[in-house]
C-alpha cells in the first residue's frame, strides 16, 4: 500500500485473541487535519480508536451509552457521541476532537478562553465534551439565549459545576464573538 | 504597598488551560509500553458460598496473561479504619463467600480490553446461595442470616452520645417534635469512572497511578495487601475527574492491577464501566432516622434525641464514620443543652455504602432541618425566627466535642431572609407555590485519627529559588475541588509572588512530603493551607534574616513580602527582589537550598474538627398540582466559610452542591430490588442537566476563623446539605405535604393531595 | 463499555441490503444511526453477529415535501435535518417539537426517524405525533414495495411487522389539514432532558364548537404507542365543553395499559394520561 506524506499508517495492533476474530476494515480519516489510515475491527467505537490507537486522550469516556457527552467530537462539523459511533462508519470523514479546537498555532478558541476565565472547569472531565458542544452551539447559533444554551447542553453532564459557570462562559464567548464581528 | 494582594481574588485555576484543551491527563489516559488490560468478574448473587471457581478455560484463551481469584492472593483484610482492625472486613477478591451483587470474585489481565472481558465469561463459578438480607429491619430481625462470621449479628458498629438532662427536657417540654425519616441510596456520579494502572519496577517495587482522593491511604493499604513495605509502593495521582467521597479507599482494581503487574512483569490497567460504577459502586447511606426535639413554648430547644440506623451494605470500608457524623450533625446548628444519640451501622447484602459529600450530614440535616420547620408550624412560629432563636454563635461549645471558633449562622439567616423576600412570601404565595428554608453546618477537616496515621495530617514543603520562583510540594489531592489553585494561591500570598512564580509538585507519594490524609471532610484548605503557611513562614524567617542584616533592621517582623520583593514595612521603598534575597541566603549557607517543610495536625480542638462552616439556604418551588411535578424556581444561599480565599472557587462549590443536592431531593435514587441495582446508566439514574438548574443567588457572611489559613474554613461539603430540606420545606409551604422519605416524588405529593 | 464483536457490512446499493438481510436472517441487525442499537449491544440487551449499515445508501437520505404527496422522510435522514427542514417547521410543527425534545444534540445528529420507529420502544418520541398525522411506512424488499400505516408497524416492545429481508425505506406523512390543530406533550417528572414517562399527541379539527376530526395517541403507556379510540369516539361530533374534554381524558386513562418502571408507577402514568390528554385537548381546541 502506498500512502502520501501526510498519511500515517497506524496498523499494527495486537491480534484479537479468540476464534471469533472478525475481519478488520481499513479506513481513512482526517482527525484535526491529520490524515490517518487505520485498520479497525468492526466493533471498535470511534472513542476507542481516538484514545487507544491515535492516543488522542483529550476525548473522554464517561459512560459509553450516549448519556454523558464526555466523548463528544465533531464529525464533519457536527457534534456526535464518539462512544456511539463505529470507527468503520467514519471512513472518509473529518473529525475534530478537543485537541483540534484551538488553532494549529495554539491560539485558544474563544469558548476555551471563556471557560478558563469564568471558572467553568473544575475536575475537568466533562470539559472536553462541554467545549466541543459549546463550539457546535455557537457555530449554529451565534447569539444563544440562556435557555438555548441550557437546552443545547442536555447531552453533556457535569457533576462539579452545577453548569452555572459553563453557561456563563458560553454566553460570554458568544458576546465576544459578536463584538469581534461587529 | 498593600498586603493581602491575592486573598479574596477570583484567580483561575492553573490547570484550566490543560483541561480545556484536552491535555490534562487522567489515569485512563496513560498508556505504558506492554500494558495489559484488566477486567473484574463480579458476583451475580447477593449472598453465597463459593463452592468452586474454575479459571482454566479463561487462562487458555489466547491473549489472556493472568487470571487470579481470592485463592491466589493473600487474604489480607483491609479498610480505612486502621485504628479499629475489627472494622477492616474486606478482601480484594472474595474469599469463600460473596456478600453482594457485584462483589469482586476474580480478575483477568489480557492484551486488550475485549479479550479481558471475553475471558470473564469463561470463568466458571459455582455458587451455593445463602439467604440474604437487604433492608435494615430484615438485617436486624431475630434469626437473620449473618454476613460476617466475626459478628454474631449484623451490627458492625454502634455509637452513643449522651449529655445534659434529656429526660427532664422531654418531661417539661411544651412541644415535642417527633418524626421518622428515611433516605435513599444515591451515587456520587463523578464523571471519571475509577481507573488504576500499576507497574512493577525491576526491583519489585510498585508504582500505581490511580484515580483517588487519598494517595496516602492507597499507599499504606496497598503495601499491606501486597505484603510490601509502605515505601515500596509509590502512588501517583494524575488528574482526577471528581470523587465526592467515592474515591478514598483502596479498591479491588488497585490491588489487582498491582498484583498482576508484579506477577507477569507487565503494566496492568483497570478502568471501570459506568454500569459497574452505578450497579456496584459506593453510595450514600440509606438511613432511617427517628428523632425528637423538646421545645419550650417560646421555641427554645431544651433537648434532642436521635436514633439512626445506617444501611452499610456488605463491607465497612470507610462507611462507619457516617455513624459518628450523623451523631455530631444531629446536634449542630442550634444550642442543644441535652442530647442523646444512638447510631447503629448495619451490614446488608447490598453494595457497600461509603463517604459521599457531607458523609452523614446530608441525612442528619435533612431530618433535623425538616423537623425545625415542622416544629415552627406546630408552635405557630416563623421557621427562620425559630432557627434564629436557637442558633449557635461564636464561642459555643458542643460538650466534649468542639468549640465553635467562628459562626455567622445568625447573620446568614437574617441575610437569606432579606434577599429571598421571605417575610413577604412564606405562607402567602398561594397554592402550588412555596418557599422553604434550611441551614447547615459542616466540619473543616476531621480531628479523629481513624486511619491511625503516624504522620502529620497535612504537610507541605516549600523551596525558593534565586530566580524569584518557589516550589510547593504537597500530597494534598486535587480531585477537581481546586487545591492545586488554593494552595499555590496561599503560598504566593505569603511570599509576595505571582501565581505563575509557583511550581506545584503534587500527587506523588515519592515526591511529596509525608504526608497528607487526602481530600475528604473538607479538610484540605484548612489543614494543607496551614501547612503551606507554616513552611512559608519558616522560609520567610530565613530570608528576612538576610534582609535584616543588609538593612540593619533588628526586628524581623518589620519586614514583609510583596510584589516579588522583600521590603521594610514602614519604608516600602527599601526593598530587595525576592530572588536576590534567596541568592544572598544561599551564599551565606554554602549554597544549601532554602527550603522548609510545614506540618499541620489539629491539636486541642475536641474530637470533630478545628472549625465549622455555617449557612442558610432558601428554595422557592412551584408544584404542578395536577401532575405533582416540582419545579425549583430560585435558590438563595448565604453562607459563612470564613474568609473566602477565592470567591470563584467557592461559588463553584456552591453551584455544584446545588446540582448534586437537587438530584438528591428530586430525581436521583438507586432503585434496588433484592440487592440488585436496577438503574445502571445515566439514562435511568438521572442527575440534573443544565436545563434543570434553577437560578441561584448567593452571598457570603464573612467571619474570621482563627484556626484557618487567613481566616478561611470549609466551603465544599456543607453546602450539599441544606438543599434537600429547603426544597422539602418549600414543597410543604406549597402543598402542605412534608416529605419524610426522600426523594420527593410527584406521586408522593399527589398521594398527599388525594388526587 | 465495549461492544461485543460482530461483522460489519455497509452496502452501497439497496439490493445488497435486501440480499444480506435475507441471507443473514436473525443473525443480522440493520443499523441507521445506531443510537438505540449500539447501547443495546453494549448493555447486553440485544445481540447480533452482523450489522448491516444503511450509512452508505444515499438514496435513503431523501427529505422532501410537496403539497400533494406530503412529506417524505428517507430512512437514512437524521433527526437534526428533519427538525431543521423548512416545511417540517412550518407544516409539521408537532413533529418538529417532538424531535426538538428527543434525546440530545449529539444523538439527533446521528439518529433517524426510521430508527426511532423501528426500535419499537413504547416511549419513542416521534411515534405518537406521526401516528396522529397518519404517517405511512414504506417497506421495501427484493420483492418490491408495500406501504402500511405506521400504527401497524409496531407490534410490541422491540418488535415490528417486517418480514425477513424487508426494511423501512421511508416515512410518508400526508399534508396536514390546514384547519387542524395539534400538539405534542412529553412528560418526565424528573428532568427536562429525559425519556418520557408519558407522551401524548393530539390533533383536532373543529368547526363552530363541534369536533370534526380527532386523533389521540399515547406513548409509554402500553406495549406500543396506542390510539385512544374511546376518547376519540366521545369527542367526535360532540360539542366542545370542558366537561367533554374531561370525560375524553378519563376515557383515555381507562384505555391505556401502563407498567411500572424507574420513571413512574402504573397508577401515576394513568393519572398523567388523564391530565396530559386534557391539557393537550385544551390547547388544540382552545377551551380553557
Ligand atoms: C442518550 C440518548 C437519549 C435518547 N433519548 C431519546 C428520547 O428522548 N426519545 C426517544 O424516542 N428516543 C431516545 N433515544 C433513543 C434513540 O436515539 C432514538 O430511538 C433514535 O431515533 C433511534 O434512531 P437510530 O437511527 O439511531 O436507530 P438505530 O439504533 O440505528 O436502530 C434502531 C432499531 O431500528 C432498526 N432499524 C433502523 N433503521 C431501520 C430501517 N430502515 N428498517 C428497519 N429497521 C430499522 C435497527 O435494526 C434497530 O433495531 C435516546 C438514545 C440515547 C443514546
Ligand atoms: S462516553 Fe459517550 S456519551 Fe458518555
Ligand atoms: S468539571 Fe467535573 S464533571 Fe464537569
Amino acid at each position: 500500500m502506498n500512502f502520501d506524506a501526510t498519511n500515517r499508517w497506524v496498523g499494527c495492533f495486537t491480534q484479537p485473541a479468540d476464534a471469533k476474530q472478525m475481519k478488520h476494515h481499513v479506513i481513512r480519516i482526517t482527525v484535526n487535519g491529520d490524515r490517518h489510515t487505520l485498520a479497525v475491527a468492526p466493533h471498535w467505537t470511534l472513542v476507542e480508536v481516538l484514545r487507544e490507537h491515535l492516543r488522542l486522550t483529550g476525548t473522554k469516556h464517561g459512560c459509553g451509552t450516549g448519556d454523558c457527552g464526555a466523548c463528544t467530537v465533531l464529525l464533519d462539523g457536527r457534534s456526535v457521541n464518539s462512544c456511539l459511533t463505529l470507527a468503520v462508519e467514519v471512513d472518509g470523514r473529518e473529525i475534530t476532537t478537543i485537541e483540534g479546537i484551538a488553532s494549529s498555532g495554539g491560539e485558544l478558541h474563544p469558548v476555551q478562553d471563556a471557560f478558563i476565565a469564568h471558572g467553568a472547569t473544575q475536575c475537568g472531565f466533562c470539559t472536553p465534551g462541554m467545549v466541543v458542544s459549546s463550539v457546535q452551539l455557537l457555530a449554529t447559533n451565534s447569539r444563544p439565549e440562556e435557555q438555548e444554551i441550557r437546552h443545547a447542553l442536555g447531552g453533556n453532564l457535569c457533576r462539579c459545576t452545577g453548569y452555572t459557570k459553563i453557561v456563563e462562559a458560553i454566553a460570554a464567548a458568544a458576546t465576544q464573538g459578536e463584538e469581534a464581528e461587529g | 504597598m498593600s498586603r493581602q494582594t491575592l486573598i479574596g481574588k477570583s484567580l483561575p485555576r492553573p490547570d484550566a488551560k490543560a483541561k480545556v484543551t484536552g491535555g490534562a491527563q487522567y489515569t485512563d489516559d496513560i498508556h505504558l509500553p506492554g500494558m495489559l488490560h484488566g477486567a473484574l468478574l463480579r458476583s451475580p448473587v447477593a449472598h453465597a458460598r463459593i463452592a468452586s471457581i474454575d479459571i482454566d478455560r479463561a487462562r487458555a484463551l489466547p491473549g489472556v496473561k493472568c487470571v487470579i481469584t481470592g485463592n491466589d492472593v493473600p487474604a489480607v483484610r483491609y479498610g480505612n479504619w486502621r485504628l479499629v482492625p475489627e472494622l477492616q472486613d474486606e478482601t480484594a477478591l472474595a474469599v469463600d463467600k460473596v456478600r453482594f451483587i457485584g462483589d469482586e470474585v476474580a480478575a483477568v489481565a489480557a492484551v486488550d480490553a475485549d479479550t479481558a472481558r471475553e475471558a470473564l465469561e469463561l470463568i466458571d463459578v459455582e455458587y451455593e446461595e445463602l439467604p440474604a438480607v437487604f433492608g435494615i429491619e430484615e438485617a436486624l430481625a431475630e434469626g437473620a442470616p449473618h454476613l460476617h462470621d466475626a459478628h454474631t449479628d449484623n451490627i458492625s458498629l454502634t455509637r452513643n452520645i449522651d449529655y445534659g438532662e434529656l429526660d427532664r427536657a422531654f418531661e417539661e417540654a411544651f412541644h415535642i417534635q417527633e418524626d421518622v425519616f428515611t433516605t435513599h441510596p444515591v451515587n456520587h456520579a463523578y464523571m471519571e469512572p475509577c481507573s488504576a494502572l500499576a507497574r512493577a519496577e525491576s526491583d519489585g517495587r510498585i508504582t500505581i497511578w490511580t484515580s483517588t482522593q487519598t494517595p496516602y491511604y492507597i499507599q499504606c493499604l496497598l503495601a499491606r495487601t501486597m505484603e510490601l513495605r509502605e515505601n515500596d509502593v509509590r502512588v501517583i495521582k494524575p488528574h482526577v475527574g471528581g470523587g465526592f467521597g467515592g474515591k478514598m479507599e483502596l479498591r479491588p482494581w488497585d490491588f489487582c492491577a498491582a498484583w498482576m503487574a508484579r506477577e507477569i512483569g507487565r503494566p496492568v490497567k483497570f478502568t471501570l464501566d459506568r454500569t459497574e460504577e452505578l450497579a456496584t459502586g459506593r453510595r450514600r447511606h440509606a438511613v432511617k432516622i427517628s428523632s425528637r426535639i423538646a421545645f419550650q413554648e417560646d421555641g427554645t430547644i431544651t433537648g434532642k434525641e436521635v436514633r439512626a440506623w445506617l444501611n452499610g451494605g456488605a463491607y465497612n470500608g470507610m462507611g462507619p464514620t457516617a455513624t459518628f457524623l450523623i451523631g455530631n450533625f444531629g446536634a449542630m446548628l442550634y444550642r442543644i443543652p441535652a442530647y442523646r444519640y444512638r447510631g447503629l451501622y448495619i451490614y446488608t447484602n447490598t453494595p457497600p455504602a461509603g463517604a459521599m459529600r457531607g458523609f452523614g450530614a446530608p441525612q442528619a440535616l435533612y431530618a433535623g432541618e425538616t423537623q425545625m420547620s415542622q416544629a415552627a408550624a406546630a408552635l405557630g412560629l416563623d421557621p427562620i425566627e425559630l432557627r434564629l432563636k436557637n442558633s449557635m454563635t461564636e464561642g459555643d461549645e458542643i460538650p466534649g466535642v468542639a468549640t465553635v471558633g467562628s459562626c455567622g449562622l445568625k447573620e446568614c439567616l437574617e441575610e437569606v431572609r432579606r434577599i429571598s423576600g421571605w417575610n413577604e412570601k412564606r405562607a402567602t404565595l398561594g397554592r402550588g407555590h412555596g418557599i422553604g428554608v434550611a441551614c447547615y453546618s459542616f466540619i473543616s477537616g476531621g480531628v479523629f485519627n481513624w486511619f491511625n496515621t503516624k504522620y502529620p495530617f497535612s504537610s507541605a514543603e516549600v523551596r525558593v529559588f534565586d530566580d524569584g520562583t518557589a516550589q510547593l510540594s504537597t500530597l494534598a489531592a486535587d480531585i477537581g475541588q481546586g487545591s492545586d489553585l488554593i494552595l499555590p494561591q496561599i503560598l504566593a500570598e505569603e511570599l509576595g509572588l505571582r501565581m505563575d512564580d509557583i511550581r506545584l509538585v503534587t500527587g506523588d507519594t515519592a515526591a511529596c512530603p509525608q504526608s497528607d490524609l487526602g481530600t475528604w471532610g473538607s479538610r484540605v484548605t484548612l489543614m494543607a493551607g496551614n501547612a503551606v503557611r507554616r513552611a512559608a513562614k519558616e522560609v520567610k524567617e530565613r530570608l528576612f534574616e538576610m534582609v535584616s542584616l543588609k538593612f540593619d533592621l533588628n526586628v524581623i517582623h518589620e519586614l514583609e513580602c510583596g510584589d516579588g520583593h522583600i521590603y521594610a514595612k514602614n519604608k516600602p521603598k527599601r526593598r530587595i527582589p525576592f530572588g536576590e534575597v534567596v541568592a544572598m541566603a544561599q551564599r551565606a549557607n554554602r549554597g544549601e537550598p532554602i527550603k522548609a517543610t510545614g506540618y499541620y495536625t489539629p491539636r486541642d480542638c475536641g474530637l470533630v474538627s478545628p472549625a465549622f462552616s455555617f449557612g442558610a439556604q432558601v428554595a422557592e418551588t412551584r408544584v404542578d398540582l395536577d401532575t405533582g411535578k416540582v419545579e425549583v424556581e430560585q435558590m438563595y444561599t448565604v453562607h459563612d466559610c470564613g474568609v473566602e480565599l477565592n470567591p470563584m472557587a467557592v461559588e463553584g462549590q456552591l453551584e455544584g452542591s446545588i446540582q448534586m443536592s437537587l438530584g438528591y431531593a428530586l430525581s436521583e435514587t438507586l432503585v434496588m430490588q433484592e440487592g440488585r441495582t436496577l438503574n445502571t446508566t445515566f439514562l435511568d439514574y438521572k442527575i440534573p442537566v443544565a436545563a434543570d438548574m434553577p437560578p441561584s443567588i448567593s452571598k457570603t457572611v464573612e467571619t474570621f476563623e482563627p484556626a484557618g489559613p487567613f481566616g478561611a474554613k470549609e466551603a465544599g461539603e456543607g453546602l450539599a446539605c441544606p438543599t434537600a430540606p429547603a426544597v422539602v420545606d418549600a414543597v410543604y409551604d406549597a402543598t402542605g405535604y412534608c416529605c419524610n422519605d426522600l426523594p420527593i416524588t410527584p406521586e408522593k405529593i399527589l398521594g398527599h393531595l388525594g388526587a | 463499555m465495549r461492544l461485543p464483536r460482530f461483522e460489519y457490512h455497509a452496502p452501497e446499493r439497496i439490493e445488497q441490503v435486501f440480499d444480506l438481510m435475507e441471507s443473514l436472517g436473525s443473525a443480522a441487525e440493520l443499523m441507521a444511526g445506531g443510537t438505540d442499537l449500539l447501547p443495546g449491544l453494549k448493555l447486553g440487551k440485544r445481540s447480533c453477529d452482523h450489522i448491516v449499515s444503511l450509512s452508505r445508501l444515499s438514496e435513503l437520505k431523501e427529505l422532501s415535501f410537496n403539497e400533494a404527496k406530503g412529506l417524505r422522510i428517507g430512512a437514512g435522514t437524521v433527526l437534526a435535518d428533519v427538525a431543521a427542514h423548512g416545511p417540517v417547521r412550518d407544516r409539521y410543527r408537532m413533529l418538529a417539537s417532538a424531535i426538538a425534545d428527543l434525546a440530545t444534540v449529539q444523538v439527533r445528529h446521528r439518529a433517524t426517524v426510521a430508527g426511532n420507529l423501528c426500535n419499537a420502544s413504547p416511549c419513542a418520541d416521534t411515534a405518537p405525533p406521526l401516528m396522529a398525522m397518519g404517517a405511512i411506512i414504506e417497506i421495501s424488499s427484493s420483492g418490491g414495495r408495500r406501504d402500511i400505516p405506521l400504527e401497524e408497524l409496531m407490534v410490541g416492545p422491540g418488535s415490528i411487522a417486517l418480514e425477513k429481508g424487508e426494511i423501512v425505506t421511508a416515512i410518508i406523512v400526508p399534508t396536514p389539514r390546514l384547519e387542524s390543530r395539534s400538539t405534542y406533550i412529553k412528560f418526565s417528572p424528573r428532568s427536562k432532558v429525559d425519556i418520557a414517562a408519558v407522551n401524548v399527541a393530539v390533533s383536532t379539527t373543529t368547526t363552530r364548537g363541534r369536533v370534526d376530526e380527532v386523533e389521540i395517541f399515547l406513548g409509554t403507556v402500553a406495549p406500543t404507542p396506542i390510539r385512544a379510540r374511546r376518547a376519540e369516539v366521545l369527542l367526535k361530533g360532540s360539542h366542545l365543553s370542558e366537561s367533554l374534554l374531561a370525560s375524553a381524558a378519563a376515557a383515555a386513562r381507562d384505555e391505556c395499559l401502563p407498567i411500572t418502571d424507574f420513571r413512574a408507577t402504573e397508577e401515576y402514568k394513568r393519572h398523567l394520561v388523564e391530565v396530559l390528554t386534557k391539557r393537550a385537548l385544551m390547547t388544540t381546541t382552545g377551551i380553557a
